[in-house]
């Protein structure tokens, strides 16, 4: 499960990227995003709105089937904010690469100290049953 | 739970809100949930698929500024609770209110005070031209030749001067006129959400 504040982030480029390579409608959008970050309706309508409002997307109604169904774009900002948010990627990478580092150094760290203290323990025993 | 029993609950949930800002966000769901009738889904499958009326009325309330936030949020709790609050509360909100105001007000008097500076040192040194010019027919007419070539030199500097101020003060008034469009924006957003400008390439 992606963290909630990184969710909001990928959720935002995750939208405009599915809206960059063709115009799109809400329930499409939904189907287009990855099941991972667990976009629906709740979450996809104040992120529409958000994006509308900072001029990363535009709206057109279209009718279909009778009935008006709205029509989303990403505009030349909305390219932008993704090329930004790509060439961020490096950074992002370091930043992941840093913590599988230390992570890994202190669960090495840990396993060596109960692969000692467990041959401490052993050699402890095998002492008191030679004295026997 | 069908469609028209779900729109209506989430109308409710959303009262608070303006009946052209509801009557967008109904529209959403409607069409959301037509989609998928559409592609074959049962009305109440459709209506499912939206999630709770509670957990999508308070995404949407989540998005609105600080102060209209609060105020539905409250107003769905209960439209007497919030009179209650604003009428024992206005002795603090009144106040505040004002000295909120006066604060915006300031700021925004004060970069158009140094707008105004800029200018009135550009409009001095160019007077300085034709009052220089004045100084030296003066001088001319009472025999004092050097005098009066000074004069000219002094006010044909000062003029240039001018001159140069006044693009300073032009340019200055852009930015000044940016700067304190941005500074209205920012006092206002507690209240209000600013549609981007499109000819203004400023981050959401």
């Amino acid at each position: 499960m992606v963290d909630a504040q990184m969710k909001r982030g990928f959720l935002e480029a995750c939208v405009l990227s599915t809206l960059c390579r063709k115009e799109s409608y809400g329930y499409q959008i939904v189907k287009d995003v990855p099941d991972i970050l667990g976009l629906t309706e709740s979450t996809l309508y104040p992120l529409l709105k958000r994006l509308e409002t900072g001029g990363f997307i535009s709206v057109r109604a279209v009718e279909h089937n009778g009935r008006l169904r709205k029509y989303y774009r990403t505009t030349e900002k909305g390219r932008g904010f993704l090329e930004s948010f790509l060439r961020e990627k490096q950074e992002v990478m370091q930043i992941y690469r840093y913590i599988e580092d230390a992570a890994g150094d202190e669960h090495s760290q840990r396993t060596a100290s109960v692969q000692r203290a467990y041959s401490m323990r052993r050699t402890g025993l095998w002492q008191a049953n030679d004295s026997r | 739970m069908n469609k028209k029993d779900y729109l209506d609950a989430l109308a409710k949930a959303l009262d608070c809100l303006s009946r052209e800002k509801r009557s967008e966000i109904l529209s959403f769901y409607r069409e959301a949930i037509d989609d998928r009738i559409e592609e074959g889904m049962s009305e109440e499958e459709a209506v499912c698929a939206m999630g709770p009326v509670e957990l999508a009325a308070e995404s949407i309330l989540g998005e609105l500024p600080v102060v209209p936030r609060a105020v539905a949020k409250t107003r769905r709790k209960s439209p007497a609770l919030l009179w209650v609050l604003a009428i024992a509360g206005s002795p603090l909100w009144i106040p505040l209110a004002f000295a909120f105001l006066l604060a915006v007000a300031s700021v925004y008097l004060c970069t158009w005070l140094a707008a105004a500076c800029i200018w009135l040192v550009a409009a001095v040194c160019m007077f300085a031209l034709p009052f220089g010019l004045y100084l030296a027919w003066c001088g001319v007419m009472t025999g004092t030749f050097a005098f009066a070539l000074a004069q000219v030199g002094l006010g044909c500097v000062l003029g240039g001067v001018g001159l140069l101020v006044f693009n300073a003060a032009f340019s200055a008034s852009r930015a000044l006129a940016v700067l304190s469009q941005k500074w209205i924006r920012k006092a206002v957003s507690p209240f209000k959400h600013y549609e981007a400008d499109n000819t203004c390439a400023v981050a959401a």
